[in-house]
């Protein structure tokens, strides 16, 4: 009896502790891969590097994306930039920067919207929500009102 | 074993810990047919570590203001290996450990356990409790969505209700007049720091006096008890059955965390108007539903004051009922405290159903 | 006795009062006098009378033209101060009583054309519908002496004109149509006119009205948009692609560039009607272009014509963009509903949208170049998507796999804990 309770319990303890190792390092694995930090270390969901300083030309703009939607980087013929959502505000087309109107403008219905994102014809009913823009080095950051 | 003991030696030679070896030994659990309910309060507690373990791991990535929370959570969520399971888990694992805390408060308050002389233990728990909701609510805005930034709107909202010092309570709880990124930041001040450090040393007064007195036996048991008192040693067989408990526990968070993932929402807009059907967490509910039905004026005074301030007497009551059971004190069965807690828990249940399923 | 002699006088006070009473009275009665305008005898008479003369005073308080500086008389003629109503409305102070149908449009023009008038009142006010009117079907028929067409009083009101922006004002966007269609739908007063009564009931069905009445926006076209309102007319057969084009630019310009619109014009088909209708625009859908019956283009074109190929291969771009939109789509909200969430950074799936609706428009070049060009970027920014997509599903599968493992162990080690436990305690027992 003794014998056998013994090797049992040899066999049990051991069963125990090993799969208790496995599970410890099952558990411990997830956390590490989580303290390490992942590629990109920081969220830039609020803060976005739209361009390059001499990427755009003056009387110019570009569609990036900004978080989850596109937002329009423009350059003014005086060289000053400028940003906006690029989302219309009728039926939430994108919008593209019109080189021959000098406007913003939304190929949906034709609704254009001035330097300013303030609406000057068309069927969009509020103006385009403004973004901060930035220069870091050779990067234009462009990132949301406060 | 030969290391073990060669290790154990050491420390004898420089600290005596006789005295804990012996307490070790000797603490026992009584055996019974309810003995099992002995073993929530362990499982609550386990919840606990786990929530401060996978918070500290959160508070690595989490960023406490208005304008970069929610977009921090969401990259734990999506940039983070494993982010995903660390928030789900946090977010489950402080469900569970409110809803076992619950258990454990009716199964005490059943077992009749805040009797002579454990009423310290009952009063130190009622505080965990409201240390834990508080917990729960301050945690519940941090990821600054649209369904938290309400429900701490209409839950801070109930503060003012208080007659005299209401409007400061509400002042002190927002950061201001609003809910704010003023009161994100002082939510996350309370749930990483005040709450924290608070909860650890009542949690101490509430272990040690465990420790000390022992393990209470229900009055209905203790009679067939005293006849033949089984026990069983805490150390190790207690704690083993503990440990598949709390085995358990872990494994249903894994689960509920790979299957039922914690969701994110939409970013908190204060200037947007609130959605309809907007509740609490599920634990305030059944406050929550009671407020609703209380008419807007009773006998010329305010309608929500008054149904705060009985629900106060009310708290004030269970927290103080070691002193209101006279009868459990002398051992003797009380049944009327025992229908009390059947109806309080029917109360909770009823309440919290309605409020899910007929109510808007 | 004058001033100094009164208040010289021994009981001063009182005769102090009594003056100050009589500058008093005097003052008010002289103010009362000068309360001209609205408070003419005209309204003060017919405002006591029954309906219908008392309508129109009632109708006035919410009229725009409810203006101290403008009265009955500006339109109807006669003398305001006159308590007597024979003198009042006499045809020797100019009264005309209530104007023909025909006059109408010149009488309301006597003030409206005015510039230097109307500029008291509101400096941008346009001053030229009575000139547009002119050129309008409405005003062109009314010269040749047809009374039953519309005039300045059949869409604006009478008494109770309200601006355009009133929602209560017939001229308001949302019921223009309606206010069109009280002669326009009414086949028995159409009677004698060539053209359908069917516009309102068609436009009524359209994607436009659905718009304006459904969603409440109110920049959607109704009756005037089109035909203009003083100068209302349809548009010419060649102008139709202009018309549409204030609001629809980008297909507008495709049309006018395209093979089509000289084809229309000489066949005198009235371009974007020939195949998007007229009044009863419906939403379009890609079922419009292609090779079977129900689409557009097999009106015109047979097999063995350029047209139906063009028509094939557009048809077959648009649709395999969508088929590939569609799966990634379905993929990505599969694996949200799981819980994985989806960072698409580079915004591929909205961008492959916006392509798609960009070859749909671009079929209006009929350029299969164009169009195909455009499916090709669409295809690779869905491609991209769909495989954002998979990684997702991917991922479910992985954590639900994790998942299993995790149970297992768990169920082993209790195991082994549950077995331990009960060795140990069967020993015990021992």
């Amino acid at each position: 009896m003794k014998e056998n309770s013994k090797s049992r319990r040899t066999f049990l303890l051991g069963g125990l502790l090993s799969s208790l190792t496995a599970f410890t390092a099952m558990m411990l694995y997830p956390v590490w891969r989580f303290i390490m930090p992942p590629k990109v270390p920081e969220s830039t969901q609020n803060a976005v590097k739209a361009a390059k300083v001499n990427e755009l030309e003056p009387n110019s703009g570009k569609v990036f994306p900004f978080g989850s939607k596109p937002a329009i980087l423009i350059r003014l013929a005086n060289g000053e930039y400028r940003a906006f959502s690029a989302v219309c505000t009728h039926l939430q087309c994108t919008v593209q920067y019109r080189k021959d109107f000098k406007l913003i403008w939304c190929a949906c219905h034709n609704g254009r919207y001035d330097l300013n994102g303030n609406v000057v014809s068309g069927p969009p009913p509020s103006s385009l929500e403004p973004f901060e823009v930035a220069i870091s080095g050779s990067d234009i950051i462009v990132s949301k009102r406060a | 074993m030969d290391k073990l003991k060669k290790l154990s030696n050491w420390f004898e030679e420089r600290i005596d810990l006789s005295g804990i070896r012996k307490f070790m030994d000797k603490k026992v659990v009584p055996v019974h047919k309810q003995h099992f309910w002995y073993g929530i309060g362990g499982i609550t507690l386990f919840l606990f570590v786990t929530q401060i373990i996978t918070g500290i791991l959160l508070l690595l990535y989490y960023r406490p203001a208005a304008d970069s929370a929610y977009e921090s959570v969401q990259f734990i969520m999506t940039s983070v290996r494993f982010g995903w399971l660390i928030r789900s888990i946090h977010s489950w694992g402080a469900n569970l450990m409110i809803f076992f805390l619950f258990v454990h408060m009716f199964s005490t308050f059943f077992m009749k356990a805040y009797r002579k002389p454990r009423e310290m233990t009952w009063i130190s728990g009622a505080f965990l409790l409201i240390l834990a909701l508080a917990f729960g609510f301050s945690g519940y805005l941090l990821p600054w969505n649209k369904l938290a930034f309400f429900a701490t709107k209409v839950g801070t909202e109930m503060a003012a209700v208080v007659p005299g010092v209401g409007n400061h309570i509400l002042m002190f709880l927002r950061g201001g007049e609003d809910v704010t990124g003023a009161t994100l930041t002082r939510f996350f001040g309370f749930h990483v720091a005040l709450l924290p450090i608070t909860t650890f040393f009542i949690l101490l007064i509430h272990l040690v006096l465990i420790q000390a007195q022992g393990m209470s036996v229900p009055p209905s048991l203790e009679k067939e008890y005293n006849k033949n008192p089984k026990t069983m040693k805490f150390f190790p067989d207690f704690i083993l059955r503990d440990a598949v408990g709390w085995l358990a526990v872990l494994g249903l968070l894994g689960v509920l965390a790979a299957l039922f993932p914690w969701g994110l929402g939409e970013k908190a807009d204060p200037f947007a108007s609130a959605p309809m059907g907007i509740k609490p967490e599920w634990y305030f509910v059944f406050l929550f539903q009671t407020l609703k039905y209380i008419p807007g004026r009773i006998l010329g005074l305010n309608g929500e004051a008054l149904g705060i301030f009985v629900i106060g007497l009310g708290i004030l009551f269970w927290v103080f009922v070691p002193f209101f059971d006279h009868r459990a004190q002398k051992n003797l069965p009380s049944k009327t405290f025992t229908v009390i807690g059947i109806v309080l828990v029917l109360y909770i249940l009823v309440m919290t159903t309605i409020s899910y399923f007929f109510s808007s | 006795m004058n001033l100094t002699d009164i208040l010289q006088r021994e009981d001063a006070t009182l005769k102090k009062i009594e003056f100050i009473i009589l500058v008093l009275s005097s003052f008010s009665i002289a103010a009362f006098a000068q309360q001209g305008g609205n408070k003419s005898t005209c309204i003060a008479c017919h405002q006591d009378q029954d309906p219908p003369l008392s309508t129109p005073v009632e109708q006035l308080k919410t009229s725009v033209h409810n203006n101290p500086k403008l009265s009955c008389v500006g339109c109807h003629g006669g003398d305001p101060t006159a308590e007597d109503a024979d003198v009042a409305m006499s045809k020797a102070k100019g009264f005309i009583g209530k104007p023909k149908p025909e006059q109408i449009p010149k009488l309301c023009s006597k003030c409206h054309s005015s510039a230097t008038f109307m500029r008291i009142f509101n400096p941008n006010v346009p001053v030229d519908q009575y000139q547009l009117y002119l050129t309008s079907q409405h005003g062109i028929l009314l010269k040749k002496g047809d009374k039953k067409v519309a005039t300045c009083i059949s869409c604006h009101g009478v008494h109770d004109i309200k601006k355009a922006d009133d929602p209560t004002s017939p001229v308001f966007p949302a019921n223009i149509a309606d206010r069109c269609g009280k002669c326009h739908a009414d086949a028995d007063y159409m009677q004698g006119y060539s053209i359908p009564t069917d516009q309102l009931s068609e436009y009524k069905k359209s994607v436009h009205a659905q718009t304006l009445y459904k969603k409440g926006d109110l920049s959607a076209p109704t009756c005037n948009d089109c035909h203009g309102n003083h100068g209302a007319m349809p548009p010419g057969l060649s102008s139709v692609a202009n018309v549409c084009g204030t609001c629809h630019l980008v297909q507008s310009e495709y049309f006018s560039t395209s093979p089509h619109k000289e084809a229309f014009d000489d066949m005198g088909i009235s371009e974007c009607e020939a195949c998007h209708g007229n009044h009863a625009i419906h939403r379009t859908s890609d079922q419009m272009i292609g090779i079977d019956e129900k689409a557009v283009c097999t009106q015109c074109h047979d097999e063995d014509s350029q047209g139906f190929k063009t028509a094939a291969i557009m048809r077959n771009g648009i649709d395999s963009l969508a088929t590939e939109i569609s799966m990634a789509e379905a993929m990505i909200n599969k694996a949200n509903q799981a819980g994985v969430e989806i960072q698409d950074k580079a915004l591929n799936l909205p961008n492959s949208k916006d392509a798609l609706i960009q070859s749909r428009v671009l079929i209006h070049t009929l350029s299969t170049e164009k169009v195909g060009e455009k499916i090709k970027q669409g295809l690779k920014a869905a491609t991209k998507a769909l495989e954002i997509g998979r990684q997702a599903l991917k991922e479910v599968g992985h954590r639900r796999n994790m998942l299993i493992i995790m149970v297992v162990l768990t169920l082993l080690v209790a195991g082994f804990l549950v077995l331990y436990i009960r060795f140990r305690e069967g020993n015990d027992a021992r």
